[in-house]
C-alpha cells in the first residue's frame, strides 16, 4: 500500500485545473526543489553573455545540489571552477 | 545592464504595469521585429532562493498570456542595443522553439523516494568525510562513491520508468530529471497542450493511486525543460 500523503487540493468550481490563478509556491523542500532545478539549470541558455556571479566567482551554473546541500559543498564546487579557470581548462561565459 | 526572463513574441501580451522581478525592478518589454524579451534593468544577481523565486514569478506571469521561452537564471546583457543584437541573431532559432512550445505548459510528476542510510552518506561533502589516510585509501573512497553513485542513478531511474508509462497515451514530450536528493528520487516533466491539462491531471490520479511511492504535481510550468 503506497503510504499517505497529502491529497493535492481540489481544482475550482468550473474549471478542471485553474491554470491562470498565479498562486505562489508554497515554500516547502519539493516547491523549492523543482524550482531550483528548473530555473537554475534548465531554461534558454544564450552564449557569449554574462553568467552569474557568485562571491566574485563567474560560474556556468551552480548546479541543484550545490544549492540544496551545505554550504561546504558549495564553496567545494566554486573552489573547482577557480581551480580550472587558473588551469585555463574552463572559460566563463561573456569574457 | 539588462537582466533578461523570457523571450515571447512581439505580438503576445505586455507585462502588466505592476509586475516587478529582480530586487524590485519593474519589468519591460524589448520588441525587435516579431520577438521580444521581458527585461527589467539591473545585472545577474547572485543565485539565492529569494532571487531564483522572483525570476520565475515573472516567468510565471508571461506564461498565463502566451506560453514564453523561459530564460535560464542568470542572463543579462550590457545593454539595449546588445538584446536587440541577440533577438535579430537568433531569430529563427527562438521562433522555431516558441512555435514547438505554443499553447503548451510543462507539468511534473516528481517522486519521492526514502534513501536507506548507505545512500544518505552520499549526501555528505567530500570535504566533510573522513579524510583518507593513504593514497590506496583515497582512491578506495572513490571507486566506493563512485559504484554507490550509479547504484543510485539506477534506482531513481527504475523509479521514475513507471511514472512515465503511465502517461505513455498522452504521446506528450517527456523529460526525466534525477535529482537525487534525500527527499526526491527525481521527476517526469512533459509538455502538455493546455486543453489536455484535464486529461493530464486524471491520468496523473491513476499514476498516483498505482505508484508504491509517494508522487507529487507540480505546474503548469513554463516549458523550462523543452528549451
Amino acid at each position: 500500500m503506497p503510504p499517505d500523503y497529502p491529497a493535492p487540493p481540489p481544482p475550482p468550481p468550473g474549471l478542471d485545473i485553474d491554470l491562470w490563478d498565479g498562486t505562489e509556491l508554497p515554500d516547502d523542500g519539493f516547491s523549492l526543489v523543482e524550482l531550483v532545478n528548473r530555473v537554475l539549470d534548465k531554461g534558454v541558455v544564450i552564449t557569449g553573455e554574462i553568467t552569474v556571479s557568485v562571491a566574485g566567482v563567474d560560474l556556468v551554473y551552480l548546479g541543484l545540489n550545490a544549492v540544496l546541500t551545505s554550504i561546504s559543498t558549495a564553496r567545494e564546487v566554486m573552489g573547482r571552477q577557480i581551480g580550472n579557470r587558473e588551469k585555463g581548462t574552463g572559460k566563463p561565459r561573456g569574457h | 545592464m539588462l537582466y533578461i526572463y523570457c523571450i515571447r513574441r512581439t505580438a503576445d501580451p505586455e507585462p502588466a504595469p505592476s509586475l516587478h522581478g529582480i530586487g524590485g525592478a519593474p519589468v519591460e518589454r524589448l520588441a525587435e521585429g516579431p520577438l521580444a524579451l521581458w527585461t527589467s534593468a539591473g545585472a545577474a544577481p547572485a543565485p539565492t532562493v529569494e532571487r531564483v523565486r522572483e525570476h520565475n514569478r515573472v516567468v510565471a506571469a508571461a506564461l498565463r498570456s502566451a506560453t514564453p521561452l523561459p530564460l535560464r537564471f542568470g542572463t543579462a546583457f550590457p545593454d539595449e542595443a546588445a538584446a536587440r543584437a541577440a533577438l535579430r541573431e537568433h531569430r529563427a532559432t527562438w521562433t522555431a522553439g516558441l512555435q514547438r512550445v505554443a499553447e503548451r505548459v510543462e507539468m511534473s510528476v516528481l517522486v519521492r523516494w526514502d534513501r536507506g542510510p548507505e545512500e544518505q552518506a552520499l549526501g555528505v561533502a567530500p570535504s566533510e568525510a573522513a579524510p583518507p589516510t593513504s593514497g590506496r585509501e583515497y582512491l578506495e573512497q572513490r571507486r566506493q562513491r563512485r559504484n554507490s553513485e550509479a547504484a543510485l542513478q539506477e534506482r531513481a531511474r527504475n523509479l521514475l520508468a513507471p511514472v512515465a508509462r503511465a502517461f505513455a497515451e498522452m504521446d506528450a514530450e517527456a523529460v526525466h530529471h534525477l535529482l537525487l536528493t534525500p527527499e526526491a528520487a527525481g521527476s517526469v516533466a512533459h509538455l502538455v497542450h493546455r486543453s489536455a491539462l484535464s486529461r493530464y491531471r486524471q491520468m496523473f490520479e491513476q499514476a498516483r493511486r498505482a505508484s508504491a511511492v509517494p508522487l507529487l504535481l507540480s505546474g503548469p510550468w513554463a516549458p523550462y525543460s523543452f528549451v
